[in-house]
């Protein structure tokens, strides 16, 4: 027990920023986390190469992720549509103000969103954690080519996405 | 013609913020929830390795005695004949297109 308290210390950081990345939120993400090192503590009797936590865990982020995307999607088709419409008119500022406001990361953040819940995945492993092909290959149980092909994909719509919205801000000056 | 200067310099601004991990914030005493929240019965033990090729045994056992009671009851005649022949492999292929999907779906 002692030993897993010191893996959640150890690995608690890393599993919020990467929740943080691949959620596009900030905050509540205690709950994930935690079911994260649940789904961790779950698997461990049956896993016993201590080296591959690393990768292992990142493997459970992508699938509470994915599991947190479907239940949302799955609430927001149960609600009704008043209430869509109304989320819709509040949501948060659009990529075009974030840019006007120079926050780039914001809206990298908000373009990402945009990606497949598998893209963001890999552009997130890359770039953020740092984890090379084969890492990443391992992570989603996919061919090594898949996740160079997906990574050069999604890094070309995610450019594709900025100039998109950079444009009516140069047109605009 | 398209400025290079900018698109390169909006590349590494693209990657550098894609680089840069979100700040978060983590909860005072996340670790004690964590380990609160965990089961106190351990897990259950992984299955046991001889249930596979039990199963299989059990499984081969079953087809064996299903051919030799096709084979003395004389229904290789009857499966022989083309509409019953082309029902069996339709539902053959329905079940196996079925198997197919179900593991693609589960692999997505």
């Amino acid at each position: 027990m002692d030993d897993f308290a010191e893996l959640v210390e150890r690995h608690q950081t890393m599993v919020f920023r990467t929740l943080a990345r691949l959620t596009g939120d900030r905050e509540g993400l205690e709950d994930l986390a935690q079911e994260v090192f649940l789904r961790l503590f779950r698997a461990l009797p049956h896993f016993r190469k201590q080296a591959q936590v690393g990768t292992f865990l990142y493997r459970i982020i992508v699938n509470v992720v994915n599991d947190e995307f479907r239940r949302r999607q799955k609430a927001r088709l149960a609600s009704p549509i008043e209430e869509e419409e109304h989320a819709l008119e509040h949501s948060a500022p659009g990529p075009l103000e974030l840019l006007e406001q120079s926050q780039m990361e914001e809206a990298v953040d908000a373009a990402l969103l945009r990606l497949t819940e598998y893209d963001r995945a890999i552009l997130t492993l890359h770039y953020q954690e740092d984890r090379s092909y084969e890492e990443i290959a391992a992570i989603l149980d996919a061919p090594m080519g898949t996740v160079k092909t997906h990574l050069y994909r999604a890094r070309e719509r995610l450019k594709g996405m900025m100039k998109e919205w950079t444009r009516p801000c140069q047109i605009g000056q | 013609m398209p400025d290079r200067t900018v698109d390169a310099a909006g590349d590494v601004a693209m990657d550098a913020a894609l680089r840069r991990a979100p700040e978060v914030r983590i909860p005072p005493h996340f670790t004690n929830r964590v380990m609160a929240s965990l089961p106190r019965t351990p897990a259950a033990p992984a299955a046991s390795p001889w249930i596979l090729p039990a199963l299989s045994l059990a499984g081969a056992a079953t087809l064996a005695s299903l051919g030799w009671a096709a084979l003395s009851l004389g229904w290789t005649q009857w499966f022989g004949q083309p509409p019953v022949l082309a029902t069996v492999l339709g539902i053959e292929a329905v079940a196996s297109l079925a198997w197919v999907w179900r593991v693609y779906r589960s692999a997505r």
